[in-house]
């Protein structure tokens, strides 16, 4: 489990992250989102013992990570522009890294590189943005790591890559425990995917909690009224969202699954049926709900 | 991982990665060694004397260059080629080791990886000292061998090793230094910077105390401050000491001592840095906030500082543009580190309030030295802490530079036979301060407050504003001895006619002719021999017995002592120079092995004046007669050189630029009014007449007549192969010289007054 306690870092005079407080349970996926400057880079940095603490402190297992080796070896860090030696092929970079890590798994290395299409041997210099994305992917998982630190890893990444990834993911996690936090500004790469998420704006965390916690909580409906009604006659429902499209109206509504569909067979309306809600609409209701304008800090 | 096995896995990895600089160093190394060693090597064999000697001979001789070049190229303390190649080596793997701390990228790659930093700092400095020093090794063994075996001698192993020993040490200190300025900074451009300051820094700061020392008017040193510790300072200089010359090297255990001493604390500080430093620092100018003010002082005020000795050294005595060359020094220095600080040129006055401390620090720096408001020019000995004096010049000994110089026979180191002679002179007064210790605490507080009392009255003067027939001035040097050990050096300008009374006693005081004349401590045992000095030249005096020969030392010594300082400005008759065993030793094994002994007959000659009766009695009965040398029947002719017609200053170009005189009356007339020079001791304090130089010609059987079998002729003309004598005149120049040589302009008469 890694535990951040009132986490500081500052940056000469910018406050980078600002007295943070979060948990990552070990075997979930812990999506870290925010925008740009938002805070998530220098939180992972944190985690990877590569930043040392202002204030506060980060523990994994229960001790300080910095400068400590063996819980250096439980986790693995993929930057969002990760450092390859000069002229190096992906047979270079796992030779180094089969050095650094006792677990690290030639023949999984070997297998991943196969099946994402990449060349042992070949420069990675000459790799696109992607292919490099993918090979510490490959690297990551090769380690045998029980974390996976990911900064904007699946940026750069197309739709297959990203699936075949968080199948990879979801592998590690039900075979070995693996415990991917991945941090990103972009909602819908992580929606699928994600058990937990946290939320970082100007360096601090605006909350931290279970995706299935809030799909319980929250409901997008799409209706249309009957003739004369307006949304103000839907008395019964707390709406955190509405949206008006002709005469069709979806709404994001708080509250559970039952209460919200006994409430609308109440009304007069048309028509009306439950959608899924994507990750980006369940943080724009649940941060409006904490007092913020959430399409300025996601969208 | 085991240590080991962490430490050879990661070392392994790390080479891996740096090949180019395996290759770089290997390759150097293979020419500057085996390549160089067989170009040597052919050169010598195929050298143009080979015809000129006998095979064997040749082959000796064709041995001793090849291992003397091969010591210089290789041995501890000569050239420094391979010390210049392992600072350059040292630098470029610093950086290129530690260059990732450098790049935010290639710092979260490392600092995320679970390898300590003292493991990875641990492995970039051996892999580092591995590829600088395992190519030295194995190139220069495979030269020193090829050495060994072309010359049959073993020393070239003994050349090869103190150099690589020397050289693996400075190059781990060398490299740490870099590293150490890699720690502190976040870019490679500043860490650049921050190496050229920690290499120049010291002999920056010794050069800007030395300066502001220099403002006072009575600054005097027998060392410079520079000399004495910019080797001490600087790890540049302390590698390339051979640059200030070969008594300045310090021995092989000495450098191999403190380079240790210094690599091993750079390490410790190397790894703190490292240790403390935040990986965020990358790409930034400093790495750690705290130091960026202090640096920007420690920087600012002495360069600012010695902008403005510089320009006051080119720009005599302009205080105006002096103190503006400090304010730009100061400000341009703040600015740039401010911008490089914040890599932003509008930052240029980013902490105006640091400007202003900088600015008056060194204005008041400046000021303290330059009006002396701790009164260092005025400083007079106090009688409670006077322990003694020294006291030299030029005025009361000029020959003080030979007499108390030392030497040195440097040797072949294969076969240990002289090779040449280092000769240091006492040029800077460094003896003669340590030697002369004056007692009389009032003469030396009376000599003291002329002294602060007539250099302050020549200050900001032209010399002939401040000369004239009631004064002359001279320079005098004191080394005020107080009680606590210390030693107090000052120089003074004292003007020698109203100060003649108290110079006469520095003169006649016991000390400071035994620290002045190292003769007048000689044990008679200790004579071998003395040599006589003549106008004719040089002469081993032949004695009766050996008790004669002591006899002429102890009479010597007694009238040397009892010399007074008014006798001392008569011109000489001649000079001699007592040999001690040790002395005579090095001259027979020097003239056996080298053929000559220049240097032996041209020091410590010691002078006999006209008031040394019984000195000159003593050589009369040995056949040399000093007084009255020469008459006018021998010489052939008198010539006369007017250097006057070149001065500048002399407008009158009717005078002659040389006359003959061929009359023997005129010669004798001559005679009457000229002393002669052509001594190893020079007498500059007789009453010399400037301008005009006398030549006596005699013939080669004459001179031969007055000449020994050793004895030298050194100024035989190359035209007509008589010898030349010089002289030149005292008091004053005849007038039929003046009307002769048509010397009537009125400046010049009285010039030569």
């Amino acid at each position: 489990m890694i535990e951040a306690i009132g986490l500081t870092k500052s940056f000469d005079n910018i406050r980078a992250i600002d007295h943070i407080s979060a948990t990552i349970r070990d075997n979930e996926v812990f999506g870290l989102i925010g925008t740009n400057g938002a805070g998530k880079s220098t939180f992972l940095k944190l985690i990877a013992g590569i930043l040392s603490p202002d204030g506060g402190e980060i523990l994994i297992n229960g001790k300080p990570v910095f400068e400590d080796e063996e819980l250096k070896k439980t986790f693995f860090y993929i930057s969002d522009d990760p450092y390859y030696f000069s002229n190096s092929t992906p047979a270079v970079m796992m030779s180094f890294y089969e050095k650094i890590y006792p677990g690290f798994d030639p023949a999984v290395f070997k297998k991943l590189l196969t099946a994402f299409g990449l060349e042992e041997n070949r420069k990675i210099a000459t790799f696109s943005k992607g292919m490099k994305k993918q090979l510490f992917i490959i690297l990551g998982l090769a380690s045998n790591c029980k974390y996976l630190l990911c900064d904007e890893t699946f940026d750069g990444l197309d739709p297959v890559m990203r699936q075949a990834v968080k199948s990879l993911f979801a592998e590690g996690i039900a075979e070995r425990g693996l415990t991917p936090v991945i941090a990103s500004h972009n909602l819908r790469e992580l929606e699928d995917i994600c058990d937990h998420v946290g939320l970082l704006h100007k360096g601090g965390i605006l909350f931290s909690r279970d995706l299935d916690d809030m799909k319980l909580n929250l409901h997008k409906i799409q209706c249309v009224l009957a003739p004369g009604k307006t949304l103000n006659d839907l008395t019964g429902l707390k709406i955190v969202l509405s949206e008006q499209r002709g005469s069709i109206y979806t709404l994001t509504v708080q509250g559970s699954e039952q209460e919200i569909l006994d409430q609308m067979r109440q009304y007069e309306t048309i028509f009306f049926e439950m959608v899924p809600l994507t990750l980006e609409e369940i943080f724009i209701s649940e941060t409006e709900v904490n007092g913020y304008d959430i399409k300025k800090l996601v969208l | 991982m085991t240590s080991r096995n962490w430490f050879f896995k990661l070392s392994m990895e790390d080479l891996k990665h740096r090949l180019w600089s395996i290759a770089l160093s290997c390759l150097i190394y293979f020419f500057a060694f085996p390549i160089a060693t067989l170009i040597v090597i052919g050169q010598t064999r195929h050298s143009t004397y080979s015809m000129m000697l006998d095979p064997v001979a040749l082959l000796s001789r064709q041995n001793r260059e090849i291992l003397n070049t091969f010591r210089e190229m290789t041995a501890y303390g000569e050239s420094g080629l391979f010390t210049f190649l392992v600072l350059f080596f040292a630098l470029v793997f610093a950086f290129s080791g530690f260059s990732y701390l450098h790049s935010s990228k290639k710092t979260d790659f490392y600092h995320n990886l679970p390898i300590r930093r003292e493991k990875w700092f641990a492995v970039i400095a051996a892999d580092s000292f591995i590829i600088c020093m395992v190519p030295y090794l194995v190139m220069g063994l495979l030269a020193t061998l090829l050495v060994v075996i072309n010359c049959g001698s073993t020393l070239p192993l003994y050349f090869f090793f103190t150099g690589f020993v020397a050289n693996a040490l400075y190059f781990c200190m060398i490299f740490l230094f870099a590293v150490v300025a890699l720690m502190l900074t976040g870019n490679l451009f500043v860490g650049g910077l921050a190496v050229g300051v920690f290499f120049f820094y010291g002999p920056l700061l010794l050069g800007v105390i030395e300066g502001l020392f220099m403002q006072f008017e009575t600054y005097f040193t027998p060392e410079p401050i520079w000399d004495r510790w910019a080797l001490r300072v600087s790890p540049v200089f302390w590698g390339f000491s051979t640059l200030f010359g070969e008594t300045r090297v310090p021995s092989l255990c000495r450098f191999l001592f403190f380079t240790l001493l210094w690599s091993v604390a750079l390490a410790l500080l190397a790894l703190f840095l490292y240790k403390k430093r935040p990986s965020e620092a990358a790409g930034n100018a400093m790495a750690f906030k705290v130091t960026k003010a202090p640096i920007k002082f420690l920087l600012t005020i002495p360069i600012g500082l010695a902008c403005a000795l510089v320009i006051d050294s080119s720009l005599y005595d302009q205080n105006v543009w002096t103190l503006f060359a400090l304010f730009c020094g100061v400000t341009f220095t703040y600015c740039i580190m401010e911008i490089i600080y914040h890599a932003d040129f509008k930052k240029l006055f980013a902490h105006k309030l640091h400007l202003i401390i900088c600015l008056l620090i060194a204005f008041a720096i400046f000021g303290v030295f330059r009006l002396d408001l701790f009164g260092y020019d005025r400083y007079v000995p106090s009688e409670k802490d006077f322990v003694g004096a020294a006291v030299a010049g030029y005025e009361l000994e000029n020959n003080s530079s030979d007499l108390l110089s030392s030497y040195e026979i440097v040797r072949d180191p294969e076969t240990q036979e002289p090779w040449y002679v280092n000769w240091d002179g006492d040029y800077d007064y460094r003896h003669s301060m340590e030697t002369i210790s004056i007692q009389d605490y009032e003469l030396i507080r009376q000599l003291a407050e002329n002294g602060v009392k007539d250099t302050r009255y020549c200050k900001g003067r032209s010399s002939e504003e401040f000369e004239d027939d009631d004064s002359s001035y001279s320079l005098f040097y004191f080394a005020f001895r107080k009680e606590n050990g210390s030693v107090v050096y000052r120089k003074y300008l004292l003007n020698t006619v109203t100060n003649a009374q108290l110079l006469a006693q520095v003169y006649a005081d016991p000390s400071y002719k035994e620290g002045t004349y190292p003769l007048l401590d000689m044990d008679p045992i200790e004579l071998a021999g003395v040599n006589v000095e003549t106008i004719w030249g040089q002469e081993h005096i032949s004695f009766p017995d050996e008790e004669t020969m002591q006899k002429l030392l102890t009479t010597y010594q007694k009238e040397l002592m009892s010399l007074s300082y008014e006798q001392r400005h008569q011109p000489i008759l001649g000079c001699l120079q007592f040999k001690s065993h040790q002395f005579q030793k090095d001259a027979d094994e020097y003239r056996r092995i080298r053929g000559y002994i220049d240097y032996f007959n041209e020091h410590f000659f010691y002078p006999v004046f006209p008031c040394f009766q019984e000195t000159l009695a003593m050589l009369e009965d040995l056949g040399y007669s000093l007084d009255n040398p020469i008459t006018e029947d021998m010489i052939l002719s008198a010539e006369i050189s007017n250097y006057m017609c070149y001065w500048d200053t002399v407008q009158d170009d009717d005078m002659l630029e040389s006359y003959s005189y061929t009359d023997p009356e005129k010669i004798r007339q001559l005679l009457e009014h000229s002393a002669f020079t052509s001594f190893h001791y020079w007498q500059d304090m007789s009453d010399q007449v400037g301008g005009l130089d006398l030549y006596f010609n005699v013939s080669p059987s004459e001179a031969a007549s007055h000449l020994g079998s050793d004895a030298s002729l050194a100024n035989l003309d190359s035209e007509n192969g008589n010898l030349n004598i010089h002289a030149y005149f005292i008091e004053e120049v005849p007038d039929f010289v003046l009307r002769d040589m048509q010397i009537d302009d009125e400046s010049v008469l009285e010039y030569l007054k």
